[in-house]
């Protein structure tokens, strides 16, 4: 009997010893991506869309022999979640870098422990200017919000505003745009009126957009996201606010929207990180393999300027795999040293590289215009 | 501006009074702080949508899931109703929820508007009467001491948060506007357009150039009317509101005198969680979005409004919901910066925190409520 214990005890540890070195042998070939964004809470179909476009990226370039390995890394659009999920990857040796954040208070919150780990972070829509401040690891593909805040403020101009309020949402993003724009209102000619804040809790904007009406303002403008933007536009219209709307990127979302608020987006203008050009080559074919590849998947999700840049991260990490960088340290002085156009990397929203800082240069904000229910580029 | 501020304080107000409603009803009759009621009414919200929309994004998950919930609330509820032979209690109970749970999914994304919010409402008050059979009888009947009430309370209103989040996912959901009712559904109104017909094709009653109210805050205010009033003819009039106020006040008495008082306390909660559903719907159209954690905030908001008119009393708690209606409403509008600035010495300001009110959000309203109960501490008015 008891010999019959040792051959299986023997059998059972022999087997897992094999099993070890299947596994050891395999892993200078598979390498770990973390995809990070919110797959939960109010932005919960973000971080699916980011994932999608990530992996069509490493579908569509497969390397002979290196296997890929994408995990999501769910944030909430909640800090404190960032920072807990961060924590309990950042320490993995499998992962090499990280694809994250579409908010700028999940990628502030997120920053010192992924400096800490020395993670290569390619940021595809955090926009508040600090993020990268003191951030060796942090690489951003999208344009800031100092330069989104100039390009609304000298649109207000453009349209003629001389009285202009500033509905913001009480986070990193949404203060750092309101403030932007302030700092800019005097040089463009127009007086700021009034500045009010809401946050999560804030569902009825009727007090703050009747206080806002009596101050009879040209334009508003809407610094937050687009569940609480749609709100503020369909109030405004029942509390007959007839000023212009000009919103920053975080209500860029034309499918969330169009679906909430229907007419009453009809002439919003929307700062946009990124609009698709169906002419281009490049962008038409990432939309037409988008939508082959998730359009059956029951993920009706329109791409967007946040996907596009995901894809653009994916491409680059991948270029830094192909010349060889395969772990932490090497991608990171890979990525560092993109740093000028003949470095740079040529993917679907352009040519990518980054200063000093991390920030990728030359990425302008444009605008956008609401016509007939659809997103047309404003003039 | 103080005009229009003023009625939307009042119209928030008369959202909150019904689900305060709900609050006091529960305390003034079974002594539990029913902290799950709000949860109660977003389930409520849901399930109405659920018939109206449909899953949407949870297009399986979303229907099965509330209708085992909404089931399961129908049998406990009718359990509470039904007397003679355990057996056939039972059997019938179990009709009952058999055929609610089949009726859910077999109309779920199927009714018009108003035929689901018609039947949101009994619904939802057998679910509120489902946690009170369920968790408080039992507690209450075994003389389990305050605290214990308060926890399970606290338990069930998280409970059936993390359920609703389950079933609906935890994404906000924001109606199609094209699904809402028409003339619910305020719009720009265009130049030109008057009257009769700016109230039916875009939901908005235009009375002078510059003023206009939104149909839906008009039949927000009606629908709280017409509950206040009816609620009053019910304490005063009925006998079986006095068969309540008797269980309330004197439970043994009651009991000795063949009043069914826990059967009695029940109904006080099916009229608590009737009332809160109908808040519930009218809250999900005012704010075209729903999520399973909408309920926490008007809950808790609720709640503050209740204690502060004075909880257990019907009156007070409506009294104490309009005040803090008009209290978050009117807040944006003082110019308290305007103030201070006079006040202060120049150069001073830059010292100063946000004095813009709307700043502060809820925390007004809360200061205001700690102040009234240190002078007060039994609220505005006792039972």
């Amino acid at each position: 009997m008891r010999l019959r214990c040792f051959a299986v005890a023997t059998a059972v540890v022999s087997i897992l010893t094999l099993y070890g070195c299947r596994q050891g042998s395999e892993q200078g070939k598979s390498i770990t991506i973390g995809v990070e964004g919110p797959y939960e809470g109010p932005n919960a179909h973000i971080g699916p869309m980011i994932m999608n476009s990530v992996k069509l990226y490493f579908d569509q370039h497969k390397t002979d022999g290196l296997t890929i390995k994408l995990i999501p890394i769910d944030d909430k659009s909640n800090p404190a979640d960032a920072v807990s999920a961060l924590q309990a990857v950042a320490a993995d040796p499998q992962l090499v870098g990280l694809i994250g954040f579409y908010n700028s208070s999940t990628a502030l919150a997120g920053k010192p422990i992924l400096q800490e780990a020395k993670m290569p972070s390619l940021i595809y829509s955090a926009s508040n200017p600090k993020v990268t401040d003191d951030a060796p690891y942090y690489f951003r593909l999208v344009p800031t919000d100092d330069n989104q805040a100039i390009g609304l403020s000298d649109y207000a101009k453009k349209l003629g505003a001389k009285k202009a309020a500033i509905l913001y949402y009480a986070d990193e993003y949404g203060k750092g745009l309101a403030d932007g724009i302030q700092a800019r209102a005097g040089s463009d000619g127009y007086q700021i009126v009034s500045v009010q804040s809401y946050d999560t809790a804030t569902t009825d904007f009727r007090p703050v957009l009747t206080v806002v009406k009596g101050k009879n303002p040209d334009v508003v403008f809407i610094c937050g996201f687009v569940e609480k933007s749609i709100a503020i536009l369909n109030q405004a219209a029942e509390r007959g606010l007839k000023s212009k709307f000009l919103a920053g990127d975080g209500t860029f979302d034309e499918q969330q929207l169009m679906q909430g608020a229907g007419k009453n987006a009809e002439g919003l203008y929307v700062a946009a990180p990124y609009v698709f050009d169906e002419t281009n080559e490049k962008n038409k074919s990432y939309l037409d393999a988008y939508w082959t590849a998730y359009e059956k998947g029951g993920s009706k999700q329109k791409p967007a300027s946040w996907t596009a840049f995901a894809y653009d991260a994916a491409g680059l990490l991948d270029t830094a795999f192909r010349a060889g960088h395969r772990d932490r340290a090497s991608i990171h002085q890979f990525l560092k040293d993109m740093n000028s156009p003949q470095k740079g990397y040529d993917g679907i929203t352009g040519l990518t590289y980054f200063n000093p800082k991390g920030d990728a240069v030359g990425r302008q904000f444009r605008l956008a215009v609401v016509k007939n229910q659809q997103f047309a580029a404003a003039n | 501006m103080i005009l229009d501020l003023f009625l939307n304080g009042l119209v928030q107000g008369s959202l909150l009074a019904l689900i305060c409603i709900g609050y006091s009803l529960a305390y003034g009759t079974a002594k539990v702080i029913n902290f799950a009621h709000a949860d109660v009414m977003i389930a409520g919200g849901g399930y109405l949508v659920l018939l109206w929309v449909g899953g949407t994004t949870q297009a399986t998950r979303a229907p099965i899931l509330m209708s085992i919930l909404f089931g399961t609330g129908a049998y406990v509820a009718a359990l509470t109703w039904l007397s003679g032979r355990r057996l056939i209690q039972h059997l019938l109970a179990v009709v009952l929820g058999l055929a609610t749970f089949a009726a859910t999914l077999g109309l779920a994304g199927r009714l018009p508007f108003s035929a689901a919010a018609l039947i949101a409402v009994p619904l939802t008050a057998g679910l509120a009467t489902a946690t009170y059979k369920g968790v408080y009888l039992p507690l209450l009947r075994r003389n389990a001491p305050r605290t214990s009430v308060l926890l399970a309370a606290l338990g069930v209103s998280i409970a059936l948060e993390s359920y609703l989040l389950v079933a609906w996912g935890s994404e906000r959901r924001v109606f199609p506007v094209a699904l809402l009712p028409e003339g619910l559904s305020a719009q720009a109104v265009p130049p030109g357009v008057h009257g009769w017909q700016a109230a039916s094709q875009f939901g908005v009653l235009p009375l002078t150039a510059s003023h206009s109210i939104p149909i839906l805050d008009l039949l927000i205010v009606l629908v709280f009317l017409v509950v206040a009033t009816g609620l009053g003819l019910f304490f005063r009039l009925s006998r079986a509101a006095d068969a309540m106020v008797a269980s309330a006040d004197a439970p043994l008495a009651a009991r000795a005198c063949g009043i069914p008082v826990e059967r009695i306390l029940g109904q006080a909660f099916f009229l608590g969680g009737a009332i809160a559903s109908l808040g519930g719907t009218l809250y999900v159209l005012r704010s075209k979005s729903l999520d399973p954690m909408s309920g926490f905030s008007p809950g808790i908001l609720a709640f503050a409004a209740c204690v502060l008119g004075g909880i257990g009393s019907l009156r007070g708690s409506i009294a104490g919901a309009l005040l803090t209606g008009l209290v978050t409403s009117l807040a944006p509008a003082v110019p308290l910066e305007r103030w201070v600035t006079a006040c202060l010495p120049a150069g001073w300001m830059r010292f100063s925190p946000s004095l813009n009110l709307s700043d502060w959000s809820y925390g007004v309203v809360y200061v205001l409520m700690i102040l009234i109960i240190l002078f007060k501490p039994e609220g505005l008015f006792e039972r």
